[in-house]
């Protein structure tokens, strides 16, 4: 499976009387993207705007950010099972542009009022204290604005976000399909040198198994309490998977992060080089009782095993609780069967020093890869400009939860407020200092 | 962690959790492996007359792990047969 990835790199950006992209300035026809979302009955309302780094603007309201991409050689589509039919993707010829990312908006009245399964809304800041943070905030920003009907069940509510910036991210990559760039990247997992350690990739993720909605999709197939599957890398980048559209903030990583997984590009880059990638391990790992935990690790690491995987890279996720354990557990079973794991995670101590940072740990686990403290808190700045709420109008996180004024300072906001602010999969630009 | 706390008074005590490998690593002496997170003492998706043969079960697993002495963090484990379907 070969994959050849265009790279269109967009600097400026601006609204036109039609939809153009030219050696890194892009024009958007404002008219054409909305008529195109307004068509979904269930919007009743969208507009757009456009923001760049280091402006003092703020995002609220945010929902997922996605990379505009779009497949220009069979077979397949952009975001199969979404756009269009399902078929394996991953291969031929993928077009994007890079610097530039769709963010959805949305207001609606959520039918799930409370709750870790409650739609949950999130923040972007384009410079200060959450910028720093927030992969999303060097990136220009093209946000589409969205009110949704009333009535709405929660699965329509997600089918019509996604729809939206799915299309709109889509069309703007449009505008490349018949250019041609230098940038060109080739991605497969071509023969190598029989003596390179071979590893596979096991990707843990959370969904509540009360939950209306998968959290995460595979085209379009809501995996939610589903097996582990082996899925070929390639496919990440031509968006095999997506997300639970209502939900912004860090329960679960933005299809933009999905499209540009850092892990599985590094992998992909080092295949042949210092590694045999095998492939990707999706496992769902959120059990509520040990026995299902137990399971969903044997299962993981069997996968592994059968592959002839001498080591392997597991992701933690950032819900440092009872969910945890599964990764653990997992792990462990790694280990077991004697292949060699490595752990990347982040860690929950608390916000301060004394806390375990880790909630459980098998003797088992003796590499570990820390992304830093999910629970810290930042000052976020007063902004000049907000985008996806008025002046006056607050947000919550999730419905039920106490309002913050996106217009205002908001002080000591931990990190579950900006959007992909908590590191999972190594993307960070964080280091660490001993003294 | 709060059971070490209370046994340090010198109280017996007997946890009912669903994460018995938890209670292991925090030093509990006496763990009881409960049905699932969100309803560790029962399971609300049986009929209720199962339900409650259930939680009985339960509940005398701990009492009688609170008359046994133990030397170690000890697992006991319930009569049940656990399935899910």
């Amino acid at each position: 499976m070969k994959l050849e990835m265009a790279t269109f790199p967009v600097k400026n950006v601006r609204f036109a009387g039609r939809t153009f992209y030219n050696q890194t300035n892009l024009d958007i026809d404002k008219n054409e993207i909305t008529t195109l979302v307004l068509k979904d009955k269930n919007i009743v309302a969208a507009d757009l705007e456009v923001v760049f780094p280091g402006e003092e603007a703020r995002l609220a309201f945010v929902r997922d950010v996605v990379e505009p991409r779009v497949k220009v050689s069979e077979p397949g589509c952009i975001f199969p099972g979404i756009l269009g039919a399902v078929e394996t993707v991953g291969h031929g010829r993928t077009h994007r542009l890079a610097g530039i990312a769709v963010v959805s908006s949305v207001q609606y009245n959520s039918s799930i009022t409370t709750g870790t399964v409650a739609d949950s809304r999130a923040l972007i800041d384009m410079w200060g204290p959450a910028a720093e943070v927030c992969p999303y905030s060097s990136l220009i920003n093209v946000v589409l604005i969205i009110k949704l009907a009333d009535g709405l069940s929660e699965l329509e509510a997600h089918a019509s976000i996604q729809q939206a910036h799915f299309r709109v991210a889509r069309r703007l990559a449009e505008s490349t399909v018949q250019l041609e760039t230098e940038d060109l990247e080739t991605f497969e997992l071509g023969d190598v040198d029989p003596s390179l350690p071979r590893v596979v990739y096991n990707i843990c993720f959370h969904v509540d198994p009360w939950s209306p909605l998968s959290r995460v999709l595979l085209y379009g197939f809501p995996v939610r309490e589903g097996l582990p599957l082996l899925i070929h890398p390639n496919e990440f980048l031509d968006g095999a998977v997506t997300v639970d559209a209502r939900q912004g903030g860090v329960s679960v990583w933005q299809t933009w992060m999905w499209m540009n997984q850092p892990m599985i590009l590094r992998l992909l880059r080092e295949h042949g080089k210092r590694l045999n990638f095998l492939g990707v391990i999706l496992q769902r790992t959120s059990f509520y009782t040990e026995i299902d935990k137990e399971a969903t690790a044997a299962f993981a690491s069997q996968v592994a095993k059968l592959l002839g995987a001498e080591g392997a890279i597991i992701t933690g996720i950032p819900f440092i609780g009872n969910t945890f354990f599964g990764v653990m557990l997992t792990l462990k079973a790694y280990e077991k069967k004697g292949i060699k794991t490595v752990l990347l995670t982040p860690e929950a101590s608390g916000g301060g020093a004394g806390g375990a940072p880790l909630v459980f740990c098998t003797p088992e686990a003796t590499a570990i890869v820390s992304t830093g403290d999910l629970q810290r808190s930042i000052d976020l700045p007063k902004p000049n400009k907000v985008i996806g709420c008025d002046r006056g109008q607050l947000m919550s996180e999730t419905p039920g939860e106490i309002p913050l004024d996106p217009w205002d300072e908001i002080k000591s906001k931990g990190y579950s407020a900006v959007e992909g602010a908590v590191d999972t999969w190594g993307g960070t630009q964080f280091t660490v200092k001993e003294y | 962690m709060i059971a070490k706390e209370i046994e340090r008074a010198g109280i017996p005590v007997a946890a009912i959790t669903p994460i018995s490998l938890l209670s292991r690593q925090t030093g509990a002496s006496r763990v009881v492996a409960g049905v699932k997170v969100p309803n560790p003492c029962g399971d609300p998706e049986l009929p209720s007359e199962s339900d409650r043969a259930l939680r009985k079960e339960l509940i005398i697993c701990a009492l009688e792990a609170l008359q046994t002495d133990v030397k170690t963090p000890t697992i006991f484990t319930p009569k049940i047969v656990y399935t899910r379907g």
